[in-house]
């Protein structure tokens, strides 16, 4: 099964040479625009923003992406990238340890990045049972692929269709699997939801292993999770942290309202409550929101001259000078 | 004549469809899927191996399939490579704390 290698640059719109920077504007603009939420197309927009999301994965994590970019164009032909071996690398990915591998589609990540930067498929088991009677017999190794979950769906559950192609018995047709997965409100990173039987084929008449469906969380342009609760920027101008203001946030439940109360400084952590995501006792986390004050640029004379008047009467002392 | 072509192309593919999602196990059916005995479930639950937010306090323990995945862990390194309990106590230690820093190096670099 031929594996597609992906540009990520390319989806990301972003020169090979871009900075980290670069990269995380690049991924908040475009996710911005084709998130399932927002996307025109909803069809479209989603599977855009999954390949977005992949590509940010792998870019927006130097270690990823370092080796993403020693792969290189002939990964595939026994380039650098095909070295056997090394370290968090899967060269000749689809045939560790004699089993035939799988394809899935429909978890939100492409098989490429599965291969190349997944968690590894065939994690343990196979394991000869005692008392099984057949010296031979061995149970199948479970499986592990990774579920690209939204926040969204996070927080309002979700159903997904996953396939799973894997090549037939001796050579025969390839086998193509179809699951109906129940993503629950309030799966967690990490939550593995375990599909009975349809792991490794077993040896000498032994069990098949599971196969094991992990959630990760997408990127969101605008939130990070720590735990159940979600964490968000939220920019501020000098004078509207000095005299308060009025904001309006994002939150997963649509926009909302907050008061910045006046003398608020950067760094600042704003509590919403209940406006995370959903907890194991059945109720939400909190969002925080970061001040972060940004300054104008350029200044327009008046304005300029008014941040002198306030240079020249202000009394305010904000460092201990040595 | 299209009926050769259709039969073709139902030899390449044998579409099957299950519905499934997250689920609660008793620890009777917990061990019997992990292939394990009961006591030594309860045993790694003593040792804290099984993470306390799966046993029910007071009540009778449930797990899920986080549980089953790592009990079948468990039971592969002990049987195939022999790890002993304390080993595997290290192993799951050092495990909790490379996904615990994982989620942390994510959160730190933001969206």
């Amino acid at each position: 099964m031929a594996i597609k290698f992906q540009d990520y640059y390319e989806t990301l719109g972003v020169d090979r040479t871009a900075s980290p920077d670069d990269i995380k504007q690049a991924f908040r603009k475009l996710a911005r625009v084709y998130h399932p939420d927002v996307a025109k197309n909803k069809v479209t927009g989603e599977a855009k923003f999954k390949e977005i999301n992949e590509a940010y994965e792998v870019l927006g994590d130097p270690d990823k992406r370092s080796r993403y970019d020693e792969l290189g164009p002939d990964w595939q032909a026994g380039g650098a990238g095909a070295a056997a071996g090394e370290p968090g690398r899967r060269g000749a990915p689809r045939q560790r340890g004699g089993e035939p591998d799988f394809e899935f589609g429909g978890t939100g990540f492409s098989d490429f990045f599965e291969s190349f930067f997944g968690r590894g498929r065939e994690g343990f088991g196979g394991g000869a049972r005692p008392g099984d009677g057949a010296a031979f017999a061995r149970e199948g190794p479970d499986v592990e692929a990774d579920l690209l979950v939204t926040l969204e769906e996070a927080l309002r559950g979700s159903r997904r269709t996953i396939t799973l192609r894997r090549p037939g018995e001796d050579g025969g047709a390839d086998r193509v699997d179809t699951y109906h997965v129940r993503i629950p409100a309030g799966v967690r990173e990490g939550q593995r939801i375990r599909l009975a039987g349809q792991g490794g084929k077993g040896q000498g008449g032994a069990a098949a292993g599971d196969l094991y469906l992990r959630a990760r969380f997408a990127r969101h342009p605008d939130f990070t999770v720590q735990a159940a609760d979600l964490h968000c920027d939220l920019e501020l101008a000098p004078w509207e942290a000095v005299l308060g203001v009025q904001a309006l946030i994002p939150t997963l439940d649509g926009a909302t309202s907050l008061r910045v109360p006046p003398g608020t400084a950067a760094g600042s952590q704003l509590r919403l409550r209940g406006l995370g995501l959903p907890r194991a006792d059945h109720g939400r986390g909190d969002l925080y929101a970061t001040v972060r004050i940004l300054t104008p640029e350029p200044v327009p004379a008046e304005e300029r001259a008014l941040w002198e008047q306030i240079a020249r009467i202000s009394t305010f002392k904000p460092r201990k000078e040595p | 004549m299209n009926e050769p072509a259709i039969a073709e192309s139902y030899s390449l593919l044998i579409i099957s469809a299950a519905e499934c999602g997250p689920a609660a196990y008793s620890l009777e059916d917990a061990a019997r899927l992990s292939d394990v005995h009961p006591e030594l479930l309860r045993y790694y639950c003593r040792l804290g191996l099984l993470g306390e937010a799966r046993a029910q306090p007071g009540a009778e323990p449930v797990f899920d399939d986080d549980a089953i995945c790592e009990l079948r862990r468990f039971e592969h390194y002990r049987r195939r490579h022999r790890v002993d309990r304390q080993t595997l106590r290290l192993i799951c230690s050092l495990q909790r704390e490379v996904e615990r820093l994982r989620a942390e190096l994510r959160f730190r670099r933001g969206p």
